[in-house]
């Protein structure tokens, strides 16, 4: 990388370094989940007709509107910081406000999609899953546990937009100097790419 | 050892998190005129150092958090009472928990870069080759776990392929050895008290790098797994190594963080004793080791009796002279001799500001022109 300008050594700003970073920080949570996507693997490997017949268990409608919902939600994060860019701080918290909404949506799919598991009394340790083979039971302790995480980054994601949305209406985010906003956005994407691989590899693989 | 796991958990996170930031920080806060390849050794170590934490830490970070999740929610991720499988567990710790090591080693690597110059009074030997094997070691030392569970069961190939890619890693490592004793070649050589550190550093490192290669040898292994050679090599080169660089630059940089010099004669009284008795600690392991003594017990057969006593009597010479080490560098931190800004004749950019150094380090941005150890 070049060093462009040294304006930051004076008002310790570098839109360019904060984006570096959280590039950076993206890819660690990447090799998180690949931790997690490492052990699906292995499993499937070595339990394949089990994970065949779970898969099954689970509701592809409700996994399709969720990765709808989220494809959504990072457009119109993505349109927030072009409108940003075009000075229109209105349509800027429309946006973001949309994106929260959306992503709120998910999490009441995901309840009821949990709650409908669990009333079946399919959830870890549960009498059902006790009777079931040892693949069946892996297959539904990851599922609780890959979404479940990834259900905890779209809370965070939440926190981190609703409080950019703060400092976009208090003007502390503005038309040249939103890399907070870009970053939010950096961050929505990557909870979007990560469900787009949990939702084939739970849902559509049977 | 729910509250353990996940103080390890967080303390993963501020791990990434400074990886993150020496990363940003050396990719956009080096001084104008400072190119990549006129950037002192050190902050190279560092920055090879914080790739590892990034690429290496959130692998324990998930598997850490699948221990929780398999200790409150039954989700049998390795235990096979549950369906899981340990090996897997192994698996994943090992391929955070040995790039780990080279976190620890690999600043300690660029101290005695930046020490050997120094007193050298010469220009590193191999400024680029020091470089590319930080780099190196940080790339290779991520695929070499494999030989830490050589006797829990794995296919030949692995076995074959984790033998010789740790082989791999000894080389960077080998090379940096090489360059630093190529620097002090024909070198009007000043033996002040970090240079007798990194001469240790040097000494002990080789020894713990060397019976690496012993255990990285898969027939060698077998016998050696788990025995007293194991806990020789460890301390050889994380507390030979580490331990020894980490005391080298506290000597070596005590000017400037407290303005004031060291005791130079209980300095060296201090280094003497520790450095005699670290030896009398670790070397009866490897013999230890090699006639079958394991490691992890507290007590043993008659015949290993000898050694161990040795070992201890070592271990509390090695504790008197890091008190002596450490009760100068205190005291002198407040008693010392005034020290000037450049005490050492150092040609990098921290001698050149005050010592202790003013708010921000520069009062004016220094403009680089030349390399970092420009001494002729």
């Amino acid at each position: 990388m070049i060093m462009t300008d040294h304006a930051h050594i004076d008002e310790h700003r570098d839109d360019e370094g904060a984006k570096t970073g959280m590039w950076i920080f993206i890819f660690t949570e990447l090799l998180l989940f690949g931790g997690l996507f490492i052990v699906y693997s292995i499993y499937r490997y070595l339990n394949p007709m089990a994970f065949h017949l779970a898969a099954e268990e689970l509701d592809i409608f409700i996994g399709t509107a969720n990765t709808v919902i989220l494809l959504v939600s990072s457009m119109t994060i993505a349109m927030a910081v072009t409108s940003i860019q075009l000075k229109n701080k209105r349509l800027t918290l429309i946006l973001m406000g949309i994106t929260v909404c959306l992503a709120l949506a998910f999490m009441v799919n995901k309840y009821f999609e949990w709650s409908g598991k669990i009333s079946h009394g399919i959830f870890p340790g549960s009498e059902i899953l006790h009777q079931s083979s040892q693949g069946e039971i892996l297959f539904f302790g990851l599922y609780y546990a890959m979404t479940g995480l990834h259900a905890l980054h779209i809370i965070i994601g939440v926190a981190f937009i609703a409080y950019v949305m703060w400092l976009v209406k208090t003007e502390d985010v503005k038309h040249d100097d939103y890399v907070i906003l870009e970053n939010s956005a950096l961050y929505w994407h990557l909870v979007d790419l990560i469900w787009i691989f949990l939702f084939p590899l739970f849902y559509l693989i049977t | 050892m729910l509250p353990a796991v996940t103080g390890a958990f967080v303390l993963g996170f501020s791990s990434i998190a400074t990886g993150i930031n020496f990363i940003v920080t050396i990719h956009r806060l080096r001084a104008p005129g400072m190119k990549w390849m006129k950037m002192p050794l050190f902050p190279w170590a560092l920055y090879g150092t914080a790739w590892i934490q990034v690429l290496a830490t959130p692998i324990v970070g998930i598997t850490l958090l699948m221990v929780v999740l398999e200790r409150t929610l039954q989700i049998g991720f390795f235990d096979p009472a549950l369906g899981g499988d340990p090996i897997l567990y192994q698996h994943l710790f090992w391929i955070y928990s040995h790039p780990a090591v080279y976190i620890m080693i690999l600043p300690a690597m660029g101290v005695i870069s930046e020490i050997i110059p120094t007193f050298a009074r010469k220009t590193i030997f191999g400024y680029t080759a020091i470089v590319v094997s930080t780099l190196a070691i940080a790339f290779v030392g991520y695929f070499v776990w494999g030989h830490h569970m050589f006797t829990s069961g794995m296919s030949g190939v692995a076995l074959y392929t984790f033998s010789i890619l740790t082989f791999l890693v000894a080389i960077p490592s080998a090379i940096k050895i090489f360059n630093w004793v190529a620097t002090l070649h024909k070198a009007s050589i000043d033996l002040q008290t970090p240079f007798l550190w990194a001469l240790c550093f040097l000494f002990v490192f080789m020894i713990g790098g060397l019976s690496g290669m012993v255990l990285g040898a898969l027939s060698a292994n077998v016998h050696l797994h788990d025995t007293a050679f194991v806990v020789a090599h460890f301390h050889y080169i994380v507390f030979g190594g580490t331990g020894f660089a980490f005391f080298g630059a506290l000597h070596y940089w005590f000017p400037k963080m407290f303005g004031r010099m060291y005791d130079k004669s209980w300095a060296n009284i201090g280094l003497a004793i520790f450095f005699t008795g670290f030896n009398t600690l670790y070397l009866p392991m490897f013999y230890l080791g090699i006639t079958g003594m394991p490691r992890r017990y507290y007590d043993y057969v008659e015949r290993f009796h000898g050694p161990n006593i040795v070992s201890s009597m070592g271990a509390m010479l090695m504790i008197s002279g890091l008190i002596i080490v450490i009760t100068n560098l205190v005291r002198s931190a407040r008693h010392g001799a005034k020290a000037g800004k450049d005490p050492w004749k150092g040609k990098t950019l921290e001698w050149t500001v005050d010592s202790p150094p003013s708010l921000e380090n520069f009062d004016e941005i220094p403009l680089v022109t030349q390399d970092p150890y420009d001494y002729d």
